[in-house]
């Protein structure tokens, strides 16, 4: 049986988080260096990064009091030899 | 930084006008957008319909809010960089040349340059219901340059825009005969 525990989720979440940071940072630096800033392509800046903040801030809020020591199964072999087993007994 | 320095603007060049596909042309990405953003709320709707102690789960619950999380986020920046790559889409008219910027992508543009006094015809086309109402349409440069076509999509008031080039090159052809 593997089984991990869920703030390797976390884990990765976070860096999901610095990937997108990036890619939000060039798309700005796109703006930025082509001289184009306008008054479109500031709603649409302030538009977005307010939606991420609600984002960000709802899903602190919901996870707030989670215990991430606890463990998810991703494997067990169990799952295997119950396959097998529910074979027999269909036949 | 600003146009001029993007464009290596030359001392006695002077942009005339910035042209940028009609915001109207956007409209079908915002709400497609709007959909992509609705589809977790649903899937919450469904679950908590169909299942409904499966997110009272003290595991599922976390991983369904972080994956929720990182669906929202995505759609957001795949949102703002199709945005960017519209918003960086434009041609610049200035009284010596035209310049087409393209971004196809976040790490892709090309920069497409004809000058004026090669202009040997425009042809502008607005097709269609919503072009019809909003005024917008394609512009069709042909040069006799090493560029011999240009196609500028769905700009606003394509004849105005037609009629602008046609004045400048006819202004800049003079000049160059002059010389």
């Amino acid at each position: 049986m593997i089984a991990v525990p869920i703030y390797l989720f976390l884990f990765a979440y976070f860096f999901f988080l610095f990937v997108w940071l990036i890619f939000m940072l060039i798309n700005i630096a796109h703006l930025v260096n082509t001289g184009t800033l306008t008054f479109g392509s500031f709603v649409a800046t302030f538009t977005v990064l307010s939606l991420a903040v609600i984002i960000l801030w709802a899903t602190w809020n919901l996870l707030l009091g989670t215990d991430w020591q606890q463990t998810i199964t991703v494997w067990n072999n169990s799952w295997i030899s119950d396959l097998f087993r529910l074979q027999q007994f269909a036949a | 930084m600003n146009v001029s320095r993007f464009i290596s603007q030359k001392s006695y060049e002077r942009i005339v006008s910035l042209v940028r596909r009609h915001p109207i042309t956007f409209v079908p990405y915002i709400f497609g957008w709007l959909v992509l953003l609705a589809i977790p709320v649903i899937l919450y709707w469904l679950a908590n319909a169909l299942f409904p102690t499966l997110l009272e789960n003290q595991i599922v619950w976390p991983l369904a809010v972080l994956f929720a999380s990182i669906y929202w986020l995505s759609v957001c920046l795949f949102f703002y960089s199709y945005f960017v790559t519209f918003h960086l889409d434009l041609l610049i008219v200035t009284n010596d040349r035209l310049l087409d910027v393209e971004q196809k992508n976040l790490f892709a543009r090309t920069i497409a340059e004809m000058d004026l006094y090669q202009v040997q015809d425009i042809t502008s086309t607005v097709n269609g219901f919503f072009p019809s109402i909003f005024n917008y349409g394609n512009v069709l440069i042909q040069s006799a340059g090493a560029i011999p076509n240009f196609t500028i999509h769905d700009v606003p008031h394509p004849d105005k825009l037609r009629q602008e080039i046609l004045d400048l090159s006819a202004e800049d052809r003079k000049y160059h005969e002059q010389k």
